[in-house]
């Protein structure tokens, strides 16, 4: 699933780091995006709660559902 | 029986206040002095060790304020010569103005009384009161509805039960009329607005010639659409926020027509609801950011339940502001509760996000209107029109009108470009206050309109 994963304040200037740390539960990496803070990718399911613990992640969630025009 | 103690009526003491040019306060003072023939002089500080010289001094100076108060009546010749040294603007002295008294505000309830009271000045019959408010309403009624249409469009009439109505002109859209664009000198030259929608028609014919951005965030079974919009939705934004002067036929329909244009396709063509995803719209706020952005306009929104907190959108739309991005996001558009929800949808529930409602051409909240719930940074902060909104569009004729707080939401991107054009260096949480400050307060609740009508500089 996709996954976003935000980093925390302390961590963004470090974010390449906790990029690669992400890998290691089995992160697919897709997207940095350093000013905002947010690593974009896709895990499986079962493995989401193991990206809450690696070190520089504030919180990592589903990506969740479409935005619509209004 | 009951008595009403009236509230004071203005009130003047005799004495002038004049505001000096804190730089130049010696030569403001001695200009007084020369113009008043007055003499003495005390400062505040003066003032505290010789408390009764208060009594004998002409001018008192407050030098941290940069204010003398003229203690002592002067003629007609003595203050029209102050008038005119305010009037100079060469000149230390600033302003002048009678000074009034001030009271403390009581509550209506302090100022009922069973008797009168003799250290009262004045205790009138409360029906008295009553018989006389009746009489000024009726006749209040009968001249607003005279005169007043015209006075609220000039930002000075009462605020009256029969609406002022807007309509579009041949030149001009009335939602550019209602947010006193038309009168505005500003075009949000030098200042860069980002469109988070679903792309713009890089063809149409009022925007050849324009600079334009673009870049795209949507991918669809495994590839990138282009910027390019199929479906109109963003290019009926872009057209409300930034579009020309004089467009190719017909009104104008856009608020800065000097701004930069940055478009990030963020929604896909889908031809009856576009869609993005949260993360390719962060990669689009990203990117906004990165370009420089000041404004960034989101007329795109989900659902939320009320109570309902998102605090990972949160906490990036506050990035976005620290960045000096304005984030501005339609409210949405689900008023009657269709979907067994309400409330500001996310994104525009994020505090750092300025949400949006829609006025129709009545200046009354749009039937579709959502309004806010309890939920930290879960209200309406500005109403903008999002009712028979004409813009341009993917059409033959190039143009449509559409509803939603979609319009309404480019409305106030617009205008933040002009208030940046016109406060220099002001960005992010400063830029939002300025449109909170200069929004015009309606007669509607704030749940559904925020701090008022977005209004240009």
């Amino acid at each position: 699933m996709r996954v976003l994963v935000l980093i925390s304040d302390e961590y963004r200037d470090r974010i390449l780091e906790v990029a690669e740390n992400l890998k290691a539960p089995g992160m697919k990496v897709d997207q940095v995006l350093n000013t905002v803070g947010v690593i974009i990718g896709e895990i499986d399911a079962e493995k989401l709660s193991l990206l809450q613990t690696v070190t520089g992640v504030s919180k990592a969630e589903e990506e969740g559902e479409p935005y619509e025009a209004l | 029986m009951e008595f009403l103690i009236p509230p004071p009526a203005q009130e003047f003491t005799g004495r002038q206040l004049v505001l000096l040019e804190q730089s130049r306060l010696d030569e403001a003072i001695q200009q007084i002095k020369d113009l008043t023939h007055l003499s003495s002089i005390a400062t505040a500080s003066d003032l505290e060790q010789e408390p009764d010289r208060h009594q004998k001094a002409d001018i008192i100076v407050l030098k941290i304020l940069g204010v003398a108060i003229i203690n002592q009546p002067i003629d007609a010749t003595q203050l029209q010569a102050l008038g005119t040294a305010s009037a100079d603007t060469t000149t230390p002295i600033l302003r002048i103005e009678p000074e009034q008294s001030f009271y403390a505000l009581m509550d209506i309830s302090d100022r009922v009384i069973s008797e009168p009271r003799s250290d009262v000045a004045e205790a009138i019959s409360l029906q008295y009161f009553q018989g006389y408010r009746d009489g000024v309403s009726c006749l209040v009624d009968q001249l607003t509805q005279q005169n007043n249409a015209q006075l609220v469009q000039q930002g000075k009439g009462l605020f009256q039960t029969t609406a002022t109505t807007w309509a579009d002109s041949t030149k001009v859209t009335w939602g550019l009329q209602a947010t006193n664009v038309v009168n505005s000198r500003y075009s949000g030259k030098g200042i860069k607005i980002a469109v988070l929608d679903t792309g713009f028609d890089l063809n149409h014919p009022d925007f050849q010639g324009r600079t334009i951005t673009s870049k795209s965030f949507v991918t669809e079974r495994g590839s990138l659409l282009p910027v390019q919009d199929l479906n109109g939705h963003g290019t009926h934004c872009v057209g409300t926020a930034c579009g020309p002067m004089s467009p190719k036929t017909g009104m104008r329909y856009g608020v800065a027509y000097g701004a930069e244009i940055y478009v990030g396709k963020v929604l896909n063509n889908n031809p009856v609801i576009p869609r993005g995803f949260p993360g390719e719209i962060f990669q689009g706020i990203e990117w906004a950011i990165s370009q420089g952005c000041h404004v960034i306009s989101m007329s795109l929104g989900s659902p939320r339940t009320p109570g309902q907190v998102h605090n990972f959108y949160h906490d990036v739309i506050d990035r976005a502001l620290q960045a000096g991005s304005l984030v501005i996001a339609a409210a949405g558009n689900d008023r009657k509760n269709t979907m067994g929800k309400t409330a500001v949808y996310t994104p525009a529930d994020a505090p750092a996000a300025m949400a949006v409602a829609a006025m129709d051409t009545n200046e009354q909240v749009a039937a579709f209107s959502s309004f806010g719930d309890s939920v930290a940074g879960g209200q309406v902060d500005l109403i903008a029109p999002g009712v028979d909104i004409y813009s341009s569009y993917i059409s033959t004729s190039g143009y449509t009108k559409k509803n939603g707080t979609s319009m309404a939401t480019p409305h106030v991107a617009g205008i933040a470009a002009l208030h940046a054009e016109a406060n220099p260096g002001v960005r992010g949480q400063a830029l939002w206050s300025l449109l909170i400050r200069n929004a015009r307060r309606l007669p509607l609740s704030s749940v559904d309109a925020g701090a008022g009508l977005v209004q240009a500089p």
